[in-house]
C-alpha cells in the first residue's frame, strides 16, 4: 500500500499534470483575447479565491430559511392543534350543556304534569272545588255560583286561614 | 496489486471497464499501440449514433412512463380516485332530533332526550381498580357494584361489554366527571313523555327502526313521522392514519334539518280531567271502555280526546292497547243520532218543530215492532218534544215525511259513513249502509240511532256542526308546528261547509237546552250548570258485542255550552256498562257533568247568563 501511496504524488508522476501552472507556462500564444496580467502584477496572485463567492453566508441563509420554515411549520400546527383543541372543548362543553337543557326541560314537563299537580296539591291539603265560581273584576261581585270553603282541612305549610 | 510502468496501462492488460481511455501523450513516448479489432472501431468512434441510439432509448423509456402516466391519471382515474376516496373519506352520518310535541298551552307532550349506552372495555382497566370502579358507577348506573363487577370480569368479548343501556343524561353527566378509564358512553335519541299516560292515545308512541332512527308506531307520531323526523345528515371527513379527521382538509357535509315540532289544540288539563272523569266512572260502572271528546265548534279544534282504558307510551307492551277509540271504535250512536233525521224533516219534511205528533207506546213499521225506552202512551208530542222526551216511536214517524235518499244524504252531510279528516292514522268511517242495501224498517232505526255504526268523533261533529249555526268544520288537532330554525307556522284554517240552514241549528240548539231540565226531573241533573244554558242530547244504544245480537249496551251524553254562543261541544260514551244502569243520562250524564264544569272553568268561559229557551215540547 506505501508503494500506491508513493506511486499517486505529483512527483511520482512527472509527466502527469494535466493543468500547467500558470506561473510556469509559457506565454507563446495568448488564448484570451483578454490581456493576461504579468506575474507578479498585484492582485493576480490568487485569480480563483477572486471568482469564488463566500459560502458562509449563503450556507446561514438556507439554513435560516429553513429554520425558519420550520418554526412557521410548527407554529401553524400548533395553532391549528390548540384551535382543534379548543373546538373540541367547546363541543364537548356545548353538548353538556345541551344535556343539562335536556333534563331541565324534561323535569319542568314533568312537574307540570296534571297529574303531578294535582297530587302534590292533594298532599297539600287541597281539593277540587266541586262548586264553579266567578267574580266579575268590574264590580267586585260574585257573578255565578256560591263559592264555600272547601271541607278539607287546609295543609299549606306557613298558610293560616 | 502490480506496479504499473509509468507509461499506463501495460500492453495487453484489459482497460478497466467503464474508465476513460489514458491521457494522451506523446506518441514518442508511449509504446506503439496494438491494432484494435476491425469490428469494435464503428461504435467507438460514432458519438453521434451513439447518442442517438442513447436518445432513442430515452424517448422510449419516457413514452412509456408518458403512456402509463396517461393510463393512470387519464383513462382509470376515476376508479383511482374512488378507491382512494374510499381510503381516505368516512361518512360520518348525523342523526337529526326529532321534534317534540307540545299542548296548547306549549306544555310539553312529547319531547327527545339524549340516552347513553355505558359500556367497558377491561383490560383498561387494571384488575386492581375493578372494585373501585364498579363501586363509582354503581350509584349513577342504578346497579350494585357486584353485577357491574361481574360483567367486567365476564365481558362478552374480550374488549367489550355493555354495562347499561338507556342511561339518563344527569347520569351520563356524573359517569363522565368521574373519569374512569376503559369506560365509554354513546349517546343515542330517545323519546320521552313527560306527562305520562296523558293525550297517549293521541300522541301514540315511537319506536327504533333499523337505521337506529326514531318512528312513530301510532298516533300523531305515525301520521306526522316525517315532519317530525327531519332529514339524516352526513359530513364526509378525511381521515388520517390515526383514524382522526385531518383539520381543514375539506368535507362535504349534508347539513342536518332537525324535526319540526307540533303544537296541538289539546289542552293537557282538560285532557286530564276528561281521563280521569273517563276512568272513575268506567271503575265504577264496570264498563267496558270510555270516549271523551271536546271540540271547539268554530274553528275545529280538538281540546280533549281522552278515552280508558289508556296507555303509557313510554311501555307499550300491546299494539292492541294503542288504539284511538275515539276514532277507531264504532258504536251505535242511539238517540243522539236524532238531531240528523230531525234536520232532514225541519228542512225537507215541510215539519217545523212545533209539529204535533201522537206517541203511541210502540208502532209496527217495516216489519218491525218499534217502542220507547220509557213508558208514555198517549203523549202528543211537537218535534220539539219527541227530541226532548227522546221518543223512538215519534221519531219513527217523524221519518216518514222524508224520503230514505234524503235521510240518507242528511247523515251523510253530517259526517256519517267518512272519516271526520281529525289528522290520525287508521279513523274508521264507521258505517252507514247505502239506501240500496236498507231493510224495510233502516229508515226508522236509523231515525233513533240503531242499524248504523259511528264513532265518538263522527258524534261530536254532528253536534259541532249545530252548534256553530249548521256549519260543518273539519276536526283538527294541529294548532300550528314550528320548523327546526324556530319559526312558528300557524296552522290552515280547517276547511268548512255548511249542513243545515242557521235556522235549523238554532231551533234544534233551543230544543235541546230543554233536555237538562227533564233529567233533573228525573234526578239526573247532570246537564244544569248555574249560569249556562246547557244543550244536550242523551243516548242509549243496543249493541252487539259479537257473541249475542244487541245484548250489551252504549251509553251517551252529548252537550253544548255556553247556550246561546256555543263555545265547547263536550261527547261523552261508555260501551257495556254492567253496573248501575245503562242510561245515557245515568252512565254517561255524571261524566259530561264533571269535564263541562272542569271545562268551562279551565278556559275561563264564563257565564253568559243566559236561560234555555222557552219551548212547547207537547202538542195540544
Amino acid at each position: 500500500m506505501a508503494t500506491d501511496t508513493i506511486q499517486r504524488t505529483p512527483a511520482a508522476r512527472p509527466h502527469a499534470p494535466r493543468r500547467a501552472d500558470p506561473r510556469t507556462r509559457p506565454v507563446t500564444a495568448p488564448r484570451h483575447t483578454r490581456p493576461v496580467p504579468a506575474p507578479g502584477a498585484p492582485g493576480t496572485g490568487r485569480p480563483r479565491s477572486r471568482s469564488r463567492a463566500p459560502r458562509m453566508p449563503f450556507i446561514l441563509l438556507l439554513v435560516g430559511l429553513l429554520g425558519g420554515a420550520l418554526v412557521s411549520l410548527l407554529v401553524i400546527s400548533t395553532t391549528l392543534a390548540q384551535g382543534s383543541f379548543r373546538i373540541t372543548s367547546l363541543q364537548e362543553q356545548n353538548a353538556e350543556l345541551a344535556r343539562q337543557a335536556q333534563t331541565l326541560t324534561n323535569q319542568v314537563a314533568q312537574a307540570g304534569n296534571p297529574a303531578v299537580i294535582a297530587n302534590q296539591a292533594e298532599k297539600l291539603g287541597m281539593r277540587p272545588n266541586p262548586h264553579l265560581g266567578f267574580v266579575d273584576l268590574k264590580s267586585g261581585k260574585i257573578v255565578v255560583g256560591k263559592p264555600s270553603r272547601a271541607e278539607a282541612a287546609i295543609n299549606v305549610p306557613g298558610y293560616t286561614p | 496489486m502490480t506496479p504499473a510502468s509509468p507509461g499506463g496501462r501495460p500492453p495487453g492488460t484489459p482497460r478497466a471497464r467503464g474508465g476513460y481511455p489514458p491521457p494522451r501523450t506523446p506518441p514518442a513516448r508511449t509504446p506503439p499501440a496494438r491494432p484494435r479489432p476491425a469490428r469494435r472501431q464503428p461504435a467507438r468512434g460514432d458519438p453521434t449514433r451513439r447518442l442517438g441510439i442513447t436518445l432513442l432509448a430515452i424517448i422510449f423509456v419516457l413514452s412509456l412512463f408518458a403512456g402509463r402516466l396517461i393510463q393512470l391519471q387519464g383513462m382509470e382515474s376515476a376508479s383511482y380516485r374512488k378507491l382512494a376516496l374510499q381510503e381516505r373519506d368516512r361518512t360520518i352520518v348525523l342523526p337529526a332530533m326529532r321534534g317534540s310535541i307540545t299542548g296548547a298551552n306549549g306544555q310539553v307532550l312529547a319531547m327527545t332526550i339524549a340516552k347513553y349506552q355505558v359500556t367497558a372495555d377491561p383490560p383498561q382497566i387494571p384488575l386492581a381498580k375493578r372494585q373501585r370502579v364498579a363501586d363509582a358507577l354503581a350509584g349513577p348506573l342504578g346497579m350494585t357494584s357486584a353485577a357491574i363487577l361481574a360483567r367486567l370480569q365476564h365481558p362478552t368479548s374480550p374488549q367489550y361489554v355493555v354495562l347499561a343501556k338507556g342511561v339518563p343524561a344527569p347520569a351520563s353527566s356524573q359517569i363522565t366527571a368521574l373519569g374512569l378509564p376503559g369506560i365509554h358512553q354513546t349517546a343515542s335519541y330517545a323519546r320521552s313523555y313527560p306527562q305520562g299516560s296523558i293525550a297517549a292515545n293521541i300522541i301514540g308512541f315511537t319506536g327504533i327502526d333499523s337505521n337506529g332512527i326514531l318512528t312513530g308506531g301510532a298516533g300523531l307520531e305515525l301520521q306526522h313521522n316525517a315532519l317530525l323526523a327531519g332529514r339524516t345528515g352526513s359530513e364526509q371527513v378525511q381521515i388520517g392514519t390515526d383514524g382522526q379527521p385531518i383539520p381543514l382538509a375539506g368535507s362535504r357535509d349534508k347539513p342536518v334539518v332537525n324535526g319540526s315540532s307540533l303544537r296541538l289544540t289539546i289542552v293537557p288539563a282538560l285532557q286530564y280531567a276528561a281521563e280521569q272523569a273517563c276512568a272513575r266512572q268506567v271503575k265504577k260502572t264496570k264498563a267496558d271502555n270510555c270516549t271523551v271528546v271536546i271540540i271547539q265548534p268554530k274553528t275545529g279544534a280538538v281540546l280533549a280526546m281522552a278515552q280508558y282504558p289508556t296507555y303509557n307510551p313510554s311501555h307499550v307492551t300491546n299494539v292492541d292497547q294503542t288504539t284511538n277509540l275515539a276514532v277507531q271504535a264504532q258504536f251505535q250512536p242511539g238517540s243522539t243520532a236524532k238531531v240528523m233525521t230531525a234536520s232532514a224533516a225541519l228542512e225537507r219534511g215541510g215539519q217545523t218543530p212545533m209539529s204535533a205528533y201522537k206517541i203511541p207506546y210502540q208502532i209496527h213499521e217495516g216489519g218491525q215492532f218499534i217502542h220507547d225506552a220509557e213508558w208514555a202512551p198517549g203523549e202528543h208530542y211537537t218535534i220539539a218534544g219527541i227530541i226532548a222526551h227522546s221518543s223512538n216511536v215519534g221519531m219513527s214517524q217523524v221519518a216518514k215525511h222524508i224520503s230514505e235518499q234524503t235521510q240518507y244524504d242528511y247523515l251523510r252531510a253530517f259526517g256519517l259513513g267518512q272519516p271526520t279528516g281529525v289528522g290520525l292514522p287508521n279513523e274508521s268511517d264507521g258505517d252507514l249502509p247505502p239506501v240500496s242495501q236498507w231493510y224495510g224498517d233502516t229508515r226508522f232505526t236509523l231515525s233513533f240511532g240503531q242499524g248504523v255504526a259511528v264513532t265518538a268523533m263522527q258524534m261530536a261533529e254532528v253536534y259541532a256542526t249545530i252548534a256553530n249555526g249548521g256549519v260543518r268544520v273539519q276536526p283538527t288537532l294541529i294548532e300550528g308546528t314550528t320548523d327546526s330554525a324556530g319559526t312558528y307556522t300557524p296552522a290552515a284554517p280547517s276547511p268548512s261547509h255548511r249542513v243545515i240552514q242557521a235556522k235549523t241549528a238554532k231551533e234544534l240548539l233551543q230544543i235541546m237546552q230543554q233536555v237538562p231540565g227533564i233529567d233533573a226531573e228525573g234526578a239526573q241533573p247532570w246537564g244544569v250548570i248555574p249560569g249556562y244554558a246547557v244543550a244536550a242530547k242523551t243516548g242509549t244504544s243496543q249493541e252487539s258485542n259479537g257473541r249475542c245480537a244487541l245484548c250489551i249496551y252504549g251509553s251517551s251524553w252529548i252537550g253544548i255550552a255556553p247556550g246561546d254562543k256555543p263555545q265547547l261541544v263536550v261527547a261523552v260514551n261508555v260501551q257495556n256498562p254492567r253496573k248501575g244502569g245503562h242510561f245515557g243520562a245515568v252512565v254517561a250524564g255524571p261524566v259530561f257533568y264533571q269535564i263541562m264544569k272542569n271545562a268551562l272553568a279551565i278556559l275561563q268561559i264564563p257565564p253568559d247568563g243566559a236561560r234555555p229557551a222557552k219551548v212547547r215540547l207537547n202538542a195540544p
